[in-house]
């Protein structure tokens, strides 16, 4: 871990994503793609992955060869996006072995390089992608522009085509209602703050993504460089506003927590809004010391039990409510092991 | 800037709705837009509904006069064929070209979005350039000026050799500035 980000500990930062926009020169963009044009592209991403030697790294995805659950068990681990989903008879992802590089063909853009890490490992998630984005051009030129950089479909993204973003669990500034001043904030940054799934204060999960939103005009080290320091300042607001909520009445605030964990350890029915609700206090407890559990393993379960993990997982087309009952009845299963391993 | 009602898509779209005399402005991504369509009496489709959108993505002087404007939205881009009216529904362009064919009004709206209209950031093929790297030799380089200003010249000799050695191992990709900066830190 780089000295910039260290001290940025696992308890608020959940995940580094640094995302870049590419489109090839002579193939028309996303908007005005025939089939002819996808397949060139998606030639173009597998041709340079086998040049380079890496095609054993990846896996090589044709969205339309996979059912919906599939695709959207890939959204909700955060692999793809939901708009590689608009036209599946034109997408493709290749997806690292390890899952920490994705490369998403004919989204909006031909590519979405996508590097993904836990923790705050903001720099290397870019060095991930950049060196992906080497990779991908070796043999074919990207638009590019000497004025306005890298050309987009979008011109939101013209420029650098770069998307850094942070994933942070804030519970204490959810709950003391000061995620609209920090949205704020951050804006007089360039930064943007938002619901990780839903919006606003009512964050399932209290997951929050902060990212840039300017993208033309700043090199790719400015921005990231504010972004870690935006992070490291809100972590920290965070972890104080906890401290003043334990400290205000330390019982009732380990009640409060406790008890979503017991729930969880015992509900036959579990909804996905109450479910992230309280994996956002059980990740809270650990934080707080009141059990011992991996955070990087509470992350991980809050993927795996969203709704089309769990089709996957059974390989059924189950109803929302058999859903619930499955999500209930796996997460007994693993919240009861990691209360035995309690000392 | 982000959609009014996800938060999560960019906006490309400006939505003005008039109820019962109230005015509400949104600014929305396709996908929000589509949504809020169905919602709408009549459930009009998108073209129907150009009178009500005042662009997000008109250029600046289109907005007060009248035959400029006109021109613009018959811009078309030679390459691919994608009309400026389209993009302006849309927000989204067709091809590399579209940008030279639309150049003049995507100056004002590239500049209203970021703020700035010149790239300074990577260009392709730079090399393998350790983005890393780059951001350690920038700090290094604050710490050596802290270390000169402070008289610690042991320390800013240590400091001076490691920047040395990054800046030759991302050979190639330093900004042509770099070596400038590092004698001047000598001088001092």
């Amino acid at each position: 871990m780089s000295e910039l980000e260290k001290s940025l500990q696992p308890d608020v930062v959940i995940s580094s994503r640094v995302r870049l926009a590419r489109n090839y020169k002579d193939v028309p963009f996303a908007s005005m793609m025939n089939h002819a044009g996808a397949e060139k592209t998606i030639d173009y991403a597998a041709q340079a992955v086998i040049a380079a030697g890496r095609d054993q790294d990846f896996q090589m995805l044709r969205m339309e060869a996979l059912s919906t659950d599939e695709r959207n068990r890939l959204v909700e681990h955060h692999l793809i996006s939901y708009d590689l989903l608009k036209f599946t008879d034109l997408s493709a992802a290749l997806i690292s072995r390890d899952k920490t590089l994705s490369i998403m063909v004919n989204e909006e853009d031909h590519l979405r390089i996508q590097g993904l890490l836990p923790g705050m490992q903001l720099i290397h998630a870019a060095e991930i992608a950049f060196d992906a984005d080497s990779m991908l051009s070796v043999n074919h030129e990207y638009a590019f522009d000497a004025q306005w950089g890298y050309l987009t479909s979008c011109p939101t993204n013209t420029g650098t085509g770069m998307r850094a973003s942070t994933m942070l669990h804030l519970p204490a500034l959810s709950a003391t209602r000061q995620m609209g001043a920090v949205t704020q904030a951050v804006s007089r940054l360039g930064l943007t703050v938002r619901g990780l799934y839903g919006e606003g204060s009512d964050a399932l999960g209290n997951l929050y993504q902060l990212s840039n939103q300017v993208t033309l005009g700043k090199t790719e080290e400015d921005m990231i460089r504010s972004l870690i320091a935006a992070t490291r300042q809100l972590a920290d607001h965070e972890l104080a506003v906890r401290e003043k909520l334990i400290e205000r009445n330390p019982a009732e605030r380990e009640d409060k927590i406790m008890r979503s964990v017991g729930i969880m350890s015992q509900a036959r029915i579990m909804p996905l809004s109450e479910f992230m609700q309280y994996m956002s206090d059980m990740r809270l407890a650990v934080c707080s010391g009141y059990m011992t559990a991996e955070l990087q393993a509470i992350d991980q379960m809050m993927m795996d039990l969203q709704p089309a993990s769990i089709r996957v997982r059974c390989d059924s087309e189950l109803t929302d409510a058999e859903c619930d009952q499955v999500r209930a009845e796996l997460l007994r299963d693993q919240i009861g092991r990691l209360l035995s391993n309690q000392n | 800037m982000m959609c009014d009602e996800c938060g999560i898509r960019p906006a490309v779209v400006h939505l003005t709705t008039i109820v019962g005399g109230e005015v509400q402005e949104k600014n929305l991504c396709s996908a929000c837009m589509a949504k809020i369509q169905k919602q709408m009496p009549g459930n009009m489709d998108l073209d129907g509904l150009a009178g009500l959108l005042s662009g997000f993505f008109q250029s600046a002087q289109s907005g007060n006069n009248k035959e400029e404007s006109e021109a613009e939205s018959s811009l078309k881009c030679p390459n691919c064929g994608l009309s400026y009216a389209t993009f302006q529904k849309t927000g989204l362009l067709g091809c590399a070209q579209c940008y030279q064919a639309f150049r003049e009004p995507l100056e004002v709206i590239l500049k209203r979005i970021h703020g700035n209209t010149q790239h300074t950031g990577r260009v392709p093929r730079q090399g393998n350039s350790s983005i890393g790297a780059q951001l350690q030799i920038d700090q290094l380089k604050r710490k050596l000026a802290q270390a000169v200003a402070a008289e610690e010249y042991e320390t800013a000799a240590a400091l001076r050799d490691q920047i040395r050695a990054l800046q030759k191992q991302t050979e190639g990709q330093n900004s042509p500035d770099a070596p400038k900066e590092e004698s001047s830190h000598e001088r001092a």
